[in-house]
């Protein structure tokens, strides 16, 4: 790397390294994302069980392999709104400020902050399968379909961090960054996340297909139940870029474009 | 303005129910101007039952499962969760004033102290009314049609008894802490609660861990008290006493809690 290149992204990794040192500090921003997916995946893998026997529920050996992509994808798109919370703190405490008037380039130290969130939405992939290996639930696609799961996962926190992000960058307030959080709460809930749709029928079949939270955990549950394959892999992993490019963009957009 | 419009002069004694009266009059009067604060109450067993309803129409294919109408089986589940979360409201109340120092100025008032819990949970009664009269609403909306009428007043017991449960459980923790900090964990501890009973599915459906938890859980009797209107086979006395009793243990406990968190606070 030459040395005008390490000169430009020193600023970035350091920002990186700050977020990363911010998560692990502060466990109160990150333990909810993962505690609270851990219980409703118990809760609702011990009272939907049964459910398995009903006719064209896809087989499974467990309602717990069927929920760990909804369990995976729900603990990240929480976890990932503490970026936005960072920012508005530092809105509103004018660290902000400072960075602003450092010469150094704005979309460099946007994506560091992100870097953070999504360091932990690879230790939360790796802790949810982990965790649920041990109750007995299985990824029929072996290393290379939790390869996929973890780079899904990161980059799918990308994506929802940017979103917190300007949702600070555009309110400077904390509560507006907490407030965003029954947005995601209602996307993963109104998807395919904790039940098949076919099954549900009616207005919610309808919603939950149209719902891209939906095709994101159905082709992560295809590694999960079915297998590896490029496909599936390809699908999840591109949906969450997808995803994290568009919203990035337009966080950059909204930073250069001054926010608030 | 004539100072009588100004100024009501409370006159006589400052008994028990009075001041009662006035601690959860001015809860009222706070939910009145800032009804932001039902809406709080109002969203997850709103936005729960809508979900549910569309979401699990299919578990009530299982058999055994006591009704084919999946709104009447999450209705009742989704008013105890309404009235729990307007129950916790007393404890977020009670953090702002402590926070604010307005609870010290209460702690100063002439009479009973008692009356600054009985207040509260007044006021929480209030909020917690209005959020199940609202996802009552929601969930006629949405199909849920009772079997009987004996249900009805069952239910409204439920509801009541939930939320003196969860102001109690609240008030009782941040008289003892102090500190705003803990109030996440009113609604964490009220939705671990819930959740683990038989919340979503029969306890005969459920399996693992989950059936000894639900067994233990006094909130499945609470529920089954609640569901009593809606589900088949409708108001037995085998499915009703259980619950009065885990109601009534469960208010005088945390009421106790509560209570004892209230006489030895120190400012």
């Amino acid at each position: 790397m030459s040395a005008m290149v390490r000169r430009r992204l020193a600023p970035s990794l350091a920002m990186a390294r700050r977020s990363v040192r911010g998560i692990i500090r502060q466990p109160q921003l990150w333990a909810p994302s993962v505690v609270f997916p851990l219980f409703f995946g118990a809760v609702s893998s011990a009272a939907f069980d049964r459910t398995r026997s009903i006719p064209g529920f896809p087989e499974v050996d467990s309602f717990l392999t069927f929920i760990l992509p909804a369990t995976i994808i729900q603990g990240v798109m929480f976890g990932a709104t503490s970026v936005g919370n960072e920012m508005a703190i530092d809105m509103e405490n004018g660290f902000a400020d400072r960075l602003r008037a450092a010469p150094v380039g704005r979309t460099g130290l946007l994506l560091g902050r992100l870097a953070g969130v999504m360091s932990l939405a690879v230790v939360q992939v790796i802790a949810f399968v982990g965790i649920f290996a041990v109750f007995g639930a299985s990824v029929a696609g072996g290393l290379g379909a939790i390869v996929a799961l973890v780079v899904m996962g990161s980059l799918l926190s990308g994506a929802i961090g940017s979103f917190a992000l300007i949702v600070a960058l555009r309110t400077g307030s904390v509560e507006a960054v907490n407030g965003s959080f029954p947005i995601f709460f209602a996307a993963v809930f109104m998807s395919s996340a904790f039940f098949p749709p076919e099954l549900s029928g009616g207005w919610f079949e309808t919603v939950a297909r149209l719902n891209p939270v939906s095709w994101l955990v159905d082709a992560s549950r295809d590694l999960v139940i079915d297998g590896f394959t490029v496909s599936a892999a390809a699908t999840a992993v591109g949906l969450a870029a997808a995803g994290m490019a568009i919203v990035t963009a337009e966080a950059v957009r909204t930073l250069l474009g001054g926010g608030k | 303005m004539t100072e009588a419009t100004v100024t009501r002069p409370i006159t006589g004694e400052p008994t028990l129910w009075r001041s009662t009266g006035a601690v959860a009059w001015r809860g009222v009067l706070r939910l009145l101007r800032f009804p932001a604060v039902l809406i709080q109450s109002f969203f997850f067993p709103a936005f729960f039952l809508i979900v549910y309803v569309g979401l699990y129409r299919a578990v009530t294919e299982l058999p055994g499962f006591p009704t084919d109408n999946v709104a009447n089986w999450y209705l009742p589940f989704m008013l105890l969760q309404g009235a729990a979360f307007g129950g916790v409201g007393a404890g977020f109340s009670t953090a702002v004033d402590i926070d604010n120092g307005f609870f010290d100025r209460l702690m100063l008032m002439p009479g009973n102290r008692r009356s600054i819990l009985l207040g509260a949970i007044g006021s929480a009664l209030v909020r917690s009314y209005g959020v199940a009269i609202a996802v009552l609403l929601l969930g006629g909306a949405v199909g849920a049609r009772p079997e009987n009428w004996v249900g009805m007043p069952l239910l409204f017991i439920a509801v009541t008894s939930v939320s003196i449960i969860g102001s109690c459980f609240s008030l009782g923790l941040i008289y003892r802490v102090k500190d705003q900090r803990i109030a996440p964990l009113f609604s964490i501890g009220i939705f671990m609660v819930l959740f683990v009973s038989t919340a979503q599915v029969p306890l005969d459906l459920t399996t693992g861990w989950l059936t000894t938890a639900a067994k233990l859980n006094p909130t499945t009797q609470i529920l089954e008290l609640s569901r009593t209107g809606f589900v088949d086979p409708g108001a037995q006395w085998g499915q009703i006493w259980p619950g009065l009793i885990a109601a009534g243990v469960g208010m005088a406990l945390l009421g106790a809690f509560a209570d004892r968190g209230l006489r030895n606070f120190v400012p």
